[in-house]
């Protein structure tokens, strides 16, 4: 009978030793065993390295008393400690329990920033104005440089009033 | 079969010791094991199955019941045994080194004849030493603590398939490295 030897053993180390073929599939894969002496002996090697060394493993191994012991000690003290969240919102529930007046004395500062915050806008706004307004005189300049009316522009400013 | 009532779970999760106590009682052994299997060292084991439940208790308000618990603490157990094993390797280099001097000796087949004196069973745990993580956990998991390729794949988060080929290569690996003691043996 043909047959993919090298598939044959994947099964074998997997599906067939782990008891997943249906009766079908498990029937070919023992007539196979049963046929061929490479996969006869195949099979017993799996089955002495793989399945066997692990079978009374289990009951060996259980968790030492200790274990839940210091489990117990360190909800404990989980318990008696703040979580990150209360640390994080405790300083502000402390300031929304102050007395009134200080809570309008924020609300106060809060205002001033405010009003600081919009007047410093306002500034700059000036500022920006200004900017725009000396580009527009510069342009005035460039554009005004060869002709005649050169003159007459230029004396309109302080600064060449005051040195011619 | 490790199952836990929704009611248990519930309780526990609104912090009721006695209720995490159950939780962990179930699962407790499974985890330990795990650990154990995975770093050799029951300290370290200890250690991981401690933090495991730690992790357990403060998630376990965010657990939706839809899921399975045993998959869920399966889950964390597993992330957390690899963590720790990743960490040791780096910090302390003791496992790699252990695993250093292992794969010497087994692969060039020297002569130090102490460490086949050893029994049978430690022979073996030397062999789970020798996969690499992610084979000896489908390993442990399948043929020790006998669970299907379903629920591997379910813990680990990964496909059936995937488990499937990991399985059969650590078993290649066991039975190419199990010849190789044997041959050293005789």
């Amino acid at each position: 009978m043909n047959y993919d030897k090298e598939k044959v053993k994947q099964i074998i180390l997997t599906d067939y030793l782990d008891g997943r073929l249906d009766a079908d599939e498990k029937r070919k894969i023992d007539d196979l065993i049963a046929q061929h002496h490479e996969l006869q002996s195949f099979y017993t090697r799996a089955v002495g390295c793989t399945v066997k060394p692990f079978e009374h493993e289990r009951e060996d191994i259980v968790a030492p008393v200790g274990v839940w012991e210091s489990i117990e000690d360190q909800l404990d003290s989980l318990e008696q400690r703040p979580s990150v969240v209360d640390r994080i919102f405790q300083p502000f529930v402390h300031f929304w329990n102050q007395p009134r007046i200080v809570l309008s004395g924020g609300i106060v500062v809060v205002f001033l920033m405010f009003v600081f915050f919009f007047y410093q806008q306002r500034q700059k706004k000036v500022v920006r104005y200004n900017q725009e307004a000396q580009i527009e005189y510069f342009i005035l300049l460039v554009e005004t440089s060869s002709s005649d009316k050169l003159e007459e522009t230029i004396i309109e400013t302080r600064l060449e009033k005051y040195f011619l | 079969m490790l199952e836990v009532a929704p009611h248990i779970v519930e309780k526990a999760a609104q912090g009721d010791r006695e209720a995490f106590k159950f939780i962990y009682d179930t699962f407790g052994d499974f985890v330990y094991r795990l650990a154990w299997r995975m770093l050799r060292h029951e300290q370290d084991a200890e250690e991981v199955a401690q933090d495991v439940f730690l992790q357990v208790y403060k998630k376990l308000k965010y657990f939706r019941q839809e899921s399975s618990l045993k998959t869920w603490i399966f889950r964390i157990a597993v992330n957390l045994t690899l963590n720790y094993r990743k960490k040791m390797s780096r910090n302390r280099k003791r496992l790699a080194a252990y695993r250093d001097q292992e794969t010497e000796q087994y692969q060039t087949r020297r002569k130090n004849m102490d460490m086949f004196k050893e029994d049978y069973q430690k022979a073996i745990d030397r062999l789970l030493n020798m996969l690499n993580p992610e084979q000896r956990i489908c390993v442990v998991l399948r043929s020790i603590e006998k669970m299907s390729y379903e629920e591997i794949a379910q813990t680990l988060n990964i496909n059936v398939n995937t488990v499937r080929s990991r399985v059969m290569r650590a078993r290649e690996k066991m039975m190419s490295l199990k010849e190789v003691i044997m041959h050293e043996l005789r």
